[in-house]
């Protein structure tokens, strides 16, 4: 029989660690992060960012105790080859994405836009040739709407 | 009031009326297209109006929105907005008894009406809200901004600890930049360009245009899901009667009760329009003669759903205009858009920017208007654009976030912060934590601060100065009241649900 791996962890308990973890680095990394004159001065730049994430270490806490003393049905969050997949995709896109942004840095909004959506129809696997057509006919209509119509620059053509 | 007019009807701002109309509905007869989206992408295209134009445009956005979504409702049984849900129980059989063209004629009439309704008490209401707040000193603005941030309570329905941290979240990227009371840099991490701060568009267009591509491509890829609808329209035919005179009387009642109940609802921050559609079906279902025959293919249904949710649309902008206080997403993103434009929503913009606000509170009802006559043109085809493929949507919305991230303020940090909240918006949903609350601790993070430094520096007797004047000691009454009464609220929703 073909089995699966499965892990299965209470989503309190993810998101009680992962936030506490989170309120527990931003409380440390203050310090270093707002320079105030003097320590003890009362109210300082510090102190509302120190409110905030005390709450979200108390939130964190208490998820954490939810998450292990809260009896019967648990909602929990699945690890398998299914949700592998399903966490892989978007970040695959996003990956797409991050690559477009980097050649718009490097070659400006028209090229690396005409570049980027081909290579998010391919991704996606579309066989349409219009569906192209279209996209990039898109690329050059937005470009002339910011740029010209209601003249917001765009990244331009590096030469 | 000539002076006004003539700001609000000029050629401009009628074509923008009727684009932004037509985009709203657009964009809200695409299930899976929502009218945050069409606010975020088209908020940078807006950079370069005049600010009344600019802001036309994006309430044409909302109620074209609004109403948009009633229209695959009724013809194809998609919700196009989580708010025409309620419109499709009795749309739909309504359509299928080829009374099609009847059911989406009441859809717009009630939804205009209900829209003129709410304009008209956002005309009347928010100057009244905003003379009241306008005695508002630094220690009252905090209170306010506490107030507002209890709203995060009761927008976080499934799971109140979700949503605090959630709206932790919010004001920490608030607080990212330079701090204004003392002038040190916060959280920049060593970047020049976090000096500025995060602007909050960026953050939406990461955690809602971005993330809804992300998913968009998943669908795609996993099921091949290249269209959202998986029924077939039924087809208005020209030979079809729209609604007649004695329909519209046997509605009206219902029409003006359900426009009253949107407004009363879109008034309360944290509400919005899918609550207020499913009272207005419920209190017309009690009320009317045909309470019965309602979920079979009801006219007055339809009528109370849609005059429900668009009521909302007018209210919602009263604790906006005058608090600064959005009472939903869609708001949310429209206080940034003022602010991009020099309008600083609270009190004080009624004193400092009256005719833009009043034009604004004009060009509303003008909206209604351009809505009616829109949705007259449009509404036998607007369903076919439910059936745009996905594959063609996920391109076309990644161009407009990249344009329109870089647009913000012409860097190219703000478009790769995009990408670090898709990633964070893809993370909270994994984990089920709400973004409202996030982008009410967002707004009222950084004025909850800098009120609260302001009181504490102008206070002889430390934090007592917030229990010691009484529109404050109001306030804290009030909040206290609403985090008690929400909490008790869910406690036994919860209890009844584990029955």
């Amino acid at each position: 029989m073909n089995q699966t791996k499965e892990i299965k962890v209470p989503l309190d308990l993810v998101k009680g660690i992962l936030i506490s973890a989170v309120s527990i680095f931003l409380i440390l990394a203050t310090p270093g992060q707002v320079n105030i004159s003097r320590e003890g001065d009362g109210i300082t730049s510090r102190t509302f960012p120190y409110m905030i994430f005390g709450i979200m270490l108390a939130c964190g806490i208490l998820f954490i105790l939810r998450g292990v003393f809260t009896k019967g049905e648990k909602q929990a969050m699945v690890f398998n080859r299914e949700t592998a997949r399903a966490w892989a995709i978007p970040v695959m896109t996003l990956l797409i994405v991050a690559g477009y942004v980097f050649l718009m840095s490097k070659f400006g909004y028209l090229v690396s836009s005409v570049v980027a959506v081909a290579a998010v129809l391919a991704f996606l696997r579309c066989k349409k040739w219009h569906y192209y057509a279209i996209c990039v006919g898109t690329v050059f209509v937005i470009y002339f709407v910011f740029t010209e119509l209601i003249q917001v620059q765009l990244p331009g053509l590096p030469f | 009031m000539l002076e006004i007019l003539s700001s609000v009807i000029t050629v401009e701002n009628i074509f923008i009326m009727f684009l932004g109309t037509f985009a709203g509905i657009i964009f809200g007869a695409i299930p899976g297209l929502t009218t945050v989206l069409a606010v975020v992408l088209f908020t940078p295209m807006t950079y370069g109006m005049d600010s009344i134009t600019a802001i036309l445009l994006l309430l044409g956005l909302y109620c074209g929105g609004t109403y948009g979504g009633s229209i695959t409702s009724i013809l194809i049984n998609t919700p196009g907005t989580p708010a025409a849900s309620a419109t499709a129980v009795d749309g739909y059989p309504l359509a299928k008894k080829g009374m099609a063209k009847k059911a989406l004629e009441m859809a717009l009439y009630a939804s205009v009406f209900g829209g003129i309704i709410s304009g008209i008490v956002l005309l009347i209401g928010a100057p009244a809200v905003a003379a009241m707040a306008i005695k508002f000193g630094a220690p009252e603005y905090f209170m306010l901004a506490v107030f507002g941030l209890t709203m995060i309570i009761s927008v976080s329905s499934k799971d109140i600890l979700s949503g605090v941290v959630a709206g932790c979240i919010g004001i920490f990227l608030s607080i990212v930049g330079t701090d204004v009371t003392s002038g040190v840099f916060r959280y920049t991490f060593g970047s020049i360009s976090l000096a500025s701060g995060i602007d909050m568009l960026i953050i939406m267009i990461g955690m809602f245009a971005v993330l809804e591509l992300m998913e968009k491509a998943s669908d795609i890829l996993r099921n091949r899901k290249i269209c959202e609808v998986s029924q077939e329209a039924i087809h208005v035919t020209r030979a079809e009667k729209g609604v007649n005179l004695s329909e519209l009387k046997q509605c009206l009642r219902t029409i003006v009760r359900s426009s009253f109940i949107g407004t009363g609802i879109g008034a309360l921050p944290g509400t919005g329009a899918v609550l207020a559609s499913f009272i207005s079906y419920d209190m017309a279902k009690k009320r009317s003669p045909r309470g019965d025959n309602f979920g079979k293919g009801e006219l007055e249904a339809v009528a109370a759903t849609e005059a429900g949710n668009n009521g909302v649309t007018g209210a919602t902008l009263i604790p906006m205009l005058t608090l600064g206080i959005p009472g939903d997403n869609v708001v949310a993103i429209m206080l940034g858009a003022f602010t991009i434009h020099g309008l600083t929503p609270g009190p004080n913009l009624f004193s400092n920017s009256a005719n833009v606000v009043y034009a604004l509170m004009i060009g509303f009802l003008l909206l209604q208007l351009v809505m009616l006559v829109e949705g007259k043109l449009v509404l036998r085809y607007a369903y076919k654009v439910a059936y745009i493929s996905n594959l063609l949507l996920v391109p076309i919305i990644l161009l407009f976030c990249t344009a329109g991230s870089f647009a913000v303020r012409n860097k190219m940090s703000d478009v790769w912060m995009i990408i670090i909240f898709a990633f964070v918006g893809f993370l909270l949903k994994k984990l089920q934590i709400p973004t409202l609350p996030m982008i009410l601790g967002y707004i009222l993070g950084a004025m909850a601060e800098k009120y609260f430094r302001r009181a504490l520096a102008m206070s002889t007797n430390g934090a007592l100065i917030f229990a010691t004047r009484p529109i404050c000691v109001v306030f804290l009454l009030v909040i206290v009241l609403t985090v008690v009464f929400t909490v008790r609220q869910q406690y036994k929703v919860k209890k009844t649900a584990a029955k």
